[in-house]
């Protein structure tokens, strides 16, 4: 346990830095509910969030400037500020820095973190806010205690498009204050310019103590997105069963964000009423996605040496992908918006299938290794012409990484 | 047996007139081929065949003018006539007039009919003609024999659409050849305007003549196109076996013929393709088609008296299409088309499917019954606008019906 916190009177200030990585839906949406395997994967689109830890005085809580702990959400412009005197008295009873030991957040001490956030001035319209800053104090005061610090997060991926934006964010701060707070050990593993992987254990510390806060802000999250994001490439998903995966060969797709915002809780009430009325039909859609997620797993794993067979596992995943996009549509689950970008990368010979819930939200499309930059740039200008959102993206690549300056 | 043709210098000219309707799948196409079950239907867009026999002067095959067989068929235009010297030369010895004992066309009868056919002027774009025309002079001689005759055949449907079409000219010609032949009783059942139903028996002795023509049409037909052309209503069929459906409260629905040719042996061999890649998920695709076959054969069995009632048995039928098309994506014979018409009748609210074998072809649109006239309208203009051709149809009405003036 690296001990640089615990001596706050040594030492500078203290940079972290973290980014963690959204993720996708390859196969098994909806399906998964009901038993069936699911594959998500990590894309290259990343949530940072750095911190800084100011020294604190000799007397802790007093001198010039009594600390306090910041939040500074980049991409919103908005700011949060909370005396460290102010954290200490709501929920210092309630919650102790005990970083190694990840623990759900209790009642009691959700509603302490309540009465904090009535202090701040939050948007009405930004509901998604009160969770995220909820997630943040129960995460940073489990973790580091009531220490002045001043955290800043950005990111490169959309809000509630299903592509794991939250829980990019819970992973990303949590593997800065486990940093921080010398929970984790850095600096055996440096990389190219100062990132580099925790070690297993380290990031399964990280995951755990990303799933609290996931648990925060979603109610009963699968597990899947906060996994993903710490660990990377990607991971199977069956009855509460997680596997990694070791997928070889950088996938590229297209996200299509076609920014059609939808209710995710009535579009799973919606499969599940779906199989209540024809429970043997639904079943057999549920085991044909089933099978489609356990092929697609086989399939990421084989490693393609040259042209010819990266064509013929990228044939593959294609068609995978086309059925898996069929059966959700027999779910009910389609919405007009990814027909239209299914409609769009058809006329270019492209396999898209919506990923998440559906109902609107983001759509992948394969983008072969062997298509030409013009067919990309063709397709996006025509789905940006309808309002859509396009990323491109590496799939299956790298999770959590931490910096520390 | 009626002995009317027997006696025929006691007579005037016979004219018989028969109509048999075409058909669309249900549910279960291309899933039927892999032993799900399929649902086809009688829809009231009919095949006319009308037969003038004029009677044999004293002495046959001589006289002023010589008698010939013609047939007329009205929609292309175009006329065929064989002297009866000359079909009597040519299948003489293969074919003699057997009404009552339907069989197939032997390899040297078709050999005959094709010497038949290279007299004719049949135009090279229509190859299906050839097929049709011989099918005729196979039916026409092995129950009226050589005995000269004028046919006249009009048709609502379109041709090579998935809607029947040339069953119902099977089932139409051999009914108005039974009947004129006096192998098929009438005047029992005479309706409104003299048009009848045969009774049980008659009209499994048409059906089977017709499912030998049928043969000569198209190599290895399922029986199931000519047998709802016959009966009429909707039939279950399943693993070669046929089940008649008793089908309450008239069902209307829009056909859409995207006019897009498919090659109907291609999709088919495409989904065995994929099934042999897939083959468990296919199997599940396969079952869950199955499953919706059953449940709809069970639905429209239903009486339903009320409004309630039929809503909610029309909201069956409807999501069960739903579900039958992504079944149909899953397997990959949509089409931009299909899609283009499942998008336009989304935008109001009408569950659509594709019928037949996909790739282009029909596509089925389920009109309420408390629909309003003005969304049919407007539904069917805006798919007019793409270049398609709609049909409002009946569903599960009335099989072929004969005529005799």
């Amino acid at each position: 346990m690296d001990p640089v916190a615990g001596t706050a009177e040594h030492r500078g200030p203290l940079e972290v830095r973290a980014r963690a990585p959204g993720k996708i839906i390859l196969a098994g949406e909806h399906a998964v509910v009901h038993g069936s395997a699911a594959v998500a994967a990590a894309i290259d689109l990343y949530t940072n969030s750095s911190l800084l830890l100011r020294p604190t005085g000799p007397g802790e809580g007093g001198g010039a400037g009594s600390g306090a702990v910041e939040l500074d959400l980049r991409d919103s412009g908005l700011t949060f500020s909370w005396p460290c005197s102010r954290l200490r008295g709501a929920l210092g009873e309630e919650i102790s820095a005990n970083p190694g030991a990840p623990a759900p957040c209790s009642p009691d001490q959700l509603a302490a973190i309540a009465r904090l956030l009535q202090d701040q001035e939050i948007p009405e319209a930004k509901i998604w806010l009160s969770a995220g800053l909820s997630a943040f104090l129960f995460l940073y005061a489990s973790i580091l205690g009531c220490r002045p610090g001043k955290a800043v997060v950005s990111s490169d991926l959309p809000m509630g498009a299903g592509l794991g934006s939250s829980a990019a964010f819970c992973v990303s701060m949590s593997g800065a204050l486990l940093t921080a707070a010398g929970a984790v050990s850095v600096g055996a593993r440096r990389g190219a310019e100062g990132w580099e992987v925790l070690e297993k254990g380290a990031l399964e510390l990280v995951n755990q103590w990303a799933f609290q806060g996931e648990k925060i802000i979603h109610g009963k999250p699968s597990g899947i997105d906060n996994s993903v994001s710490t660990f990377g490439k990607m991971i199977k998903f069956k009855k509460g069963e997680l596997t990694n995966l070791e997928s070889w060969n950088p996938v590229k797709m297209l996200i299509t964000d076609t920014r059609v915002g939808r209710n995710t809780k009535a579009l799973v009430a919606g499969v599940s009423e779906r199989a209540s009325r024809h429970p043997d039909a639904m079943a057999s859609v549920f085991h044909a996605v089933n099978s489609i997620s356990e092929e697609l797993s086989s399939i990421v794993e084989l490693a393609a040496e040259d042209e010819i067979a990266i064509t013929s596992k990228e044939d593959k995943l294609a068609e995978l992908m086309e059925m898996n996009q069929g059966l959700l549509q027999c779910m009910g689950v389609s919405h007009s918006s990814i027909e239209t970008v299914l409609r769009t990368t058809l006329k270019y010979s492209l396999v898209s299938k919506l990923t998440g819930a559906g109902g609107g939200g983001c759509v992948l499309t394969l983008i072969p290794t062997l298509s030409a930059n013009t067919v990309l740039e063709k397709v996006t200008t025509e789905l940006e012409s309808h309002g859509y959102r396009c990323f491109k993206v590496e799939v299956g690549g790298r999770g959590l990484q931490v910096f520390r300056g």
